[in-house]
């Protein structure tokens, strides 16, 4: 048994990946993510690890309980996965950045203390932000600024709320249910931005399918999990929680039902199961937590395996939208049968994983007859979007038919190059997890802090899913030609702040660097004036400075400022953030 | 019994969410693939 931190060697092992030459560095990746995945395993049931930051305030980062300890292996089982889908990525920056957010992800969910846990919130933001600007299109790098922008918000929030907490109640982080006031409202809303709680969840769906295909893998496992996690650990039992979630499951569904880029279809989709677990843990009850709990895990399992399979379809074909493809079933077998299996999993089809958690979690919902009713159709939801949709237009349909043939910008059938033996071997070993863990549902419920037992392989049960399944395939056969997406974007939340918001930010953007330019002018001209009495002590300085001009000594190009502005940007926020985080300091010294 | 509760309430649910989003939502949120540039461009965004 061993002591060592496995989101600490993660992260360690990202900063040393950064320097280390291109063939060394694939490999060694990968060994960070199995030492981390050792000594995860190994880990003492009272390992502990602690670091005296100042002298009152003590860091506990290393907590380990049930829950951590189900939420960290799965996490360093993930961060194994996706460090073989990922091996032959090159970049050394995007290899640092996935280790250390998978590294910060699991000192989160380790963290004993309001310190640890909102330093490693931000450092998860920022390497994740990181992993969306690596996409490196114009797309790509918009969509990171603004994914910045919402998790700073967020951490923020989370900060000022910590802070009251921290003063009032020291630095333990203990259960916030039923405490209100503004500090935890603060606090809930800090992580429902992470959670991808509706009206916060818009960055999801714009972050992710923007960043590579192996980023994309790391992002959909991590952030929103890690938040479900923090919700479990400080707000389970939060009664509204329950309606939220059940909205937020029905929502997303609905919405990746009418979307065309794959890897927004899933992430949409992540919302919708967000909410199953955002439901389930806001009954408190011991079988909601586990069944929330249980579920985010498998959630990771499947949900990679999926944004893998996406993934490995970009990588073959160069297209992501549903419009661009067809029939790919037979070009690349591996990754269609990957992709059902888990397709069939998030559905909850029985003998697979998700079966056994979404048992759980409908079982915690019992007392909640709208609850129960609204998750049952968002279950609905998944499968016609996820299962029968993806599997059928993109994999296993005929080549161009109905919606297809329609479109301008359908093809037979795209050409197809190879899917790397790396990606295949990682999308092999996510679906493993998911049909074994569906067959022996007992492995996931005994590591569930409420050790909840039970057989949920009873016919009654088995017959509900396969009749919702049956019951739901029939409007969508009928209506084929109607459920074919077409080659057009779809409005969400986040048009509010794009569209809404742009003119105000251009104002504000020009304001201050109006300013900015302002203040500059001045400062050249002081400059030029010293300087010119220092060279003149005998003239008339006065009259003469009259006459100079700030253009006299500007030697800068004019517009590089304005081309730097993203740069600009961050690093104001980056600054913002440090005086933010230095005045907590002092405050709770 | 059972089944045949929830294969109505798949079909049902199926039906309307298929009839809710392919038929109503779709033709009030979607736009051109564009339509963001578009908007930007109108905005005049420093970087566009």
């Amino acid at each position: 048994m061993t002591n060592l931190h496995p989101g600490l060697i993660l992260i360690l092992t990202g900063v040393l990946v950064f320097w280390l030459p291109q063939k060394v560095r694939r490999w060694t990746a990968l060994a960070g993510a199995l030492a981390a995945l050792g000594a995860m395993v190994l880990l003492n049931e009272n390992a502990a690890m602690s670091y005296r930051f100042t002298e009152n305030i003590t860091m506990e980062l290393l907590h380990v309980d049930a829950l951590s300890r189900a939420f960290g292996l799965i996490l360093c089982i993930t961060a194994v996965i996706a460090g073989i889908y990922s091996l032959k990525a090159d970049d050394r920056g995007e290899k640092t950045a996935s280790l250390v957010y998978a590294g910060s992800s699991i000192c989160v969910v380790f963290a004993g203390d309001w310190i640890t846990l909102i330093c490693f919130w931000e450092a998860m933001a920022i390497s994740s932000w990181y992993l969306v600007w690596c996409g490196k299109t114009r797309k790509a790098v918009r969509a990171s600024y603004r994914y910045l922008v919402m998790h700073l918000f967020g951490g923020n929030l989370l900060l000022g709320g910590a802070m009251y907490f921290c003063i009032e109640k020291g630095f333990s982080l203990e259960l916030l249910t039923g405490s209100g006031g503004f500090a935890a409202v603060m606090v809930l809303m800090g992580i429902c931005i992470n959670a991808g709680v509706p009206p916060f969840h818009t960055w999801i769906a714009d972050a992710y399918p923007e960043s590579t295909v192996s980023g994309t893998v790391y992002m959909g496992s991590y952030t929103t999990k890690v938040a479900i996690y923090a919700l479990i650990r400080l707000f389970a039992g939060t009664q509204w929680l329950v309606p939220a979630g059940a909205v937020m499951a029905v929502f997303g569904a609905c919405m990746a039902l009418i979307e065309n880029d794959l890897r927004r279809i899933l992430s949409y989709h992540i919302v919708s199961q967000l909410g199953f677990m955002v439901a389930a843990l806001g009954t408190g009850s011991i079988v909601g937590l586990d069944g929330a709990a249980l579920q985010a895990i498998y959630h990771i399992m499947y949900k990679s395996v999926l944004l893998m399979g996406a993934g490995a379809v970009i990588t073959a074909t160069g297209k992501r939208k549903i419009t661009e493809l067809s029939g790919l079933g037979r070009k690349m077998p591996v990754t269609a049968v990957c992709f059902l299996i888990a397709s069939l999993a998030i559905a909850g089809m029985p003998f697979l994983n998700g079966f056994a958690s979404k048992t759980l979690i409908m079982a915690s919902l019992k007392d909640y007859t709208a609850a129960y009713w609204l998750i049952t159709v968002a279950g609905v939801g998944t499968w016609l979007s996820v299962t029968l949709k993806i599997n059928y237009f993109v994999f296993w349909g005929k080549k161009g038919v109905c919606g297809q043939a329609q479109d301008s910008t359908a093809q037979d059938s795209p050409s197809c190059a190879k899917v790397p033996v790396n990606m295949q071997i990682a999308m092999i070993l996510g679906t493993l997890l998911c049909i074994i863990t569906g067959l022996m549902p007992e492995i996931g419920y005994s590591m569930m802090p409420g050790a909840t037992m039970g057989h949920p392989f009873t016919l009654e049960h088995i017959l509900e899913y396969i009749g919702l399944f049956i019951g739901a395939t029939v409007p969508f056969a009928v209506f084929l030609k109607k459920m074919a997406p077409h080659d057009v974007i779809t409005l969400d939340f986040d048009w509010l702040y794009r569209r809404g918001l742009a003119p105000l930010l251009t104002l504000l953007s020009r304001s201050v660097y109006g300013t900015f330019c302002w203040c500059e002018r001045v400062w050249n001209r002081i400059l030029a004036m010293i300087g010119y009495i220092i060279k003149n002590p005998n003239r008339k300085a006065l009259a003469k400075l009259t006459q100079i001009t700030a253009e006299d000594y500007d030697t800068g190009e004019e517009g590089t400022f304005e081309g730097d502005v993203p740069v600009g940007a961050f690093m104001q926020i980056f600054v913002v953030f440090c005086v933010v985080a230095f005045i907590v300091i002092i405050i709770l010294e | 019994m059972i089944f045949f509760e929830y294969l109505l309430v798949g079909f049902a649910g199926s039906l309307c969410m298929i009839a809710l989003m392919k038929g109503i939502v779709v033709k009030i949120l979607q736009r051109d693939t564009n339509y963001y540039d578009d908007v930007y461009e109108r905005g005049g965004e420093a970087d566009d």
